[in-house]
């Protein structure tokens, strides 16, 4: 399963969205998920991908497109 | 106080260890069956506790659950319960709807989980600060009941919600609202809560017999008061203002402190705010004819309580009927003023008292009172009722309500 798609399965099976409504390169909120959810989110990914988010991605990083970008290069590096 | 606004209660919502509704709630109480129950809990002694089986989180799809949690779901549920009953579903003008939110701990299992977490090493969820802080519950209905005038929450320990009730009938009767939102939530059963109150001593042991009988209100063999969960909330409205008769009038409160002492009643207190809300209610000791007691079956608590509603009630004394309906939901801290407001409501409304459960012999210094113990009893000419609420802190609230 590619990175992408982990991330889109934890946003449904965490907080319930509908797969079909998570657009990967739109941003956060056109898929009702806000700071507070997103910073929830990266918390989880720490332990789903077993990597370090740094905290300023919770603001830098606006797609799950670029999340998953950041995570595959924090794994490349671990 | 100014001229006679009169504030009634247009609705009323419960999420208790009683049930999920008001009527069920109140048919429980006046069958004898308590919820108190035997609680385990990891490292800790087991406790009595009074739980609410329903699941709460249904209030909010898992999306809106994100920075709630326990104590903010069961308000919401119960504030959406509160309006159903009073057949409101929106308004017009959503700054002129206040919301006034007793709770005494606010998110304490959020608190506790975190602290958990960061003391065994892991990480604290980012949502620890939101979802703990003690108007997380009042922030959270407010944004999924669109309530934007003012939105207060009110932390007096066990006068929480009945300070809130307080609170808002004030607020209706200034003008500042046209609809008040009010009442009290708690959710203490989480470890390191549960750790703290035995810390205290004042937890009454499941009783090995029958754990349901483990709160026993001004009996001789009282242990200790039992912790419960859950909310009440009430809408109401001036009388100008009310669309259909109201279930009762709140007549009148007030609200003082002993400034004596953290945690031990005192007398003074307690008899300057009973007579304070009589005196705002326009009535007097013989106009009662039902008090709901704060009752937590303290060794300490009990008889101060007696000895204040003797030394108000005087020679009418012997013939008011006191229950603490405690002893069947337990003690629900900051919501605990709120539902026993709502069960004192009730009594007016049905023209029955409940019993105070679980006193075979009471207390002598509990005694020169009409205690209603072991059967709920008929009161058909019931008018005035009051609910009294003595907190930790010294904060006393005391309201008085009436028959519509």
């Amino acid at each position: 399963m590619s990175t992408l798609d982990h991330l889109t399965r934890l946003i449904h099976d965490k907080f319930g969205v509908d797969t079909a409504a998570i657009d990967a390169d739109a941003p956060f909120a056109s898929y009702d998920l806000d700071s507070l959810t997103v910073a929830e989110l990266m918390f989880e990914i720490d332990d789903a991908f077993h990597v370090t988010v740094p905290d300023e991605a919770a603001t830098s990083v606006k797609t799950l497109r670029e999340l998953a970008t950041l995570i595959d290069g924090l794994s490349a590096k671990a | 106080m100014p001229a006679a606004t009169r504030i009634g209660v247009a609705g009323i919502g419960v999420t208790s260890p009683l049930g999920d509704t008001l009527d069920g709630n109140w048919q429980r109480l006046v069958a004898g069956h308590g919820a108190v129950a035997r609680l385990a809990c990891q490292g800790l002694p087991d406790i009595a506790a009074a739980q609410v089986t329903e699941d709460v989180s249904q209030v909010l799809t898992r999306l809106q659950q994100v920075g709630t949690e326990r104590v903010s779901q069961m308000a919401l549920g119960a504030v959406r319960k509160a309006l159903g009953d009073a057949g409101i579903g929106a308004w017009p003008d959503p700054e002129r709807v206040g919301l006034y939110l007793g709770t005494g701990m606010g998110g304490a299992a959020t608190m506790d989980a975190g602290f958990a977490a960061l003391y065994g090493g892991g990480r604290l969820p980012p949502l620890t600060v939101p979802a703990g802080m003690v108007n997380g519950a009042a922030a959270v209905v407010a944004i999924h009941a669109d309530i934007r005038g003012p939105v207060l929450t009110y932390a007096v320990a066990c006068a929480s919600g009945s300070v809130a009730l307080a609170e808002a009938a004030h607020a209706l009767r200034r003008g500042e609202i046209d609809i008040a939102i009010c009442g009290g939530v708690e959710a203490p059963l989480a470890r390191g809560t549960i750790a703290a109150w035995q810390a205290l001593r004042t937890l009454a042991p499941p009783d090995e017999a029958d754990a349901a009988r483990s709160c026993r209100p001004f009996a001789a063999n009282r242990a200790g008061l039992v912790l419960g969960e859950g909310a009440a909330f009430f809408v109401l409205r001036r009388e100008a203002d009310l669309p259909a008769a109201p279930r009762a009038w709140l007549s009148g409160s007030a609200v003082r402190c002993d400034a004596l002492h953290l945690t031990n009643p005192q007398v003074r207190g307690q008899v300057s705010t009973l007579k304070a809300a009589l005196n705002a209610s326009g009535l007097t000791p013989p106009d009662i004819g039902y008090c709901n007691a704060h009752g937590t079956a303290t060794v300490a608590g009990d008889p101060v309580e007696c000895e204040a509603l003797r030394e108000v009630w005087g020679e009418h004394a012997a013939r008011l009927r006191v229950s603490s309906t405690k002893a069947a939901h337990g003690h629900l801290l900051g919501a605990g003023g709120a539902l026993e407001a709502a069960l004192t409501v009730m009594a007016l409304q049905s023209g029955v008292l409940p019993a105070t459960l679980g006193v075979d012999a009471l207390d002598a210094r509990c005694a020169g009172l009409a205690h209603v113990l072991g059967e709920a009893q008929r009161a058909p000419g019931l008018r005035h009722a009051i609910s009294n609420s003595f907190a930790f802190g010294g904060t006393n609230a005391v309201l008085v309500f009436s028959r519509a």
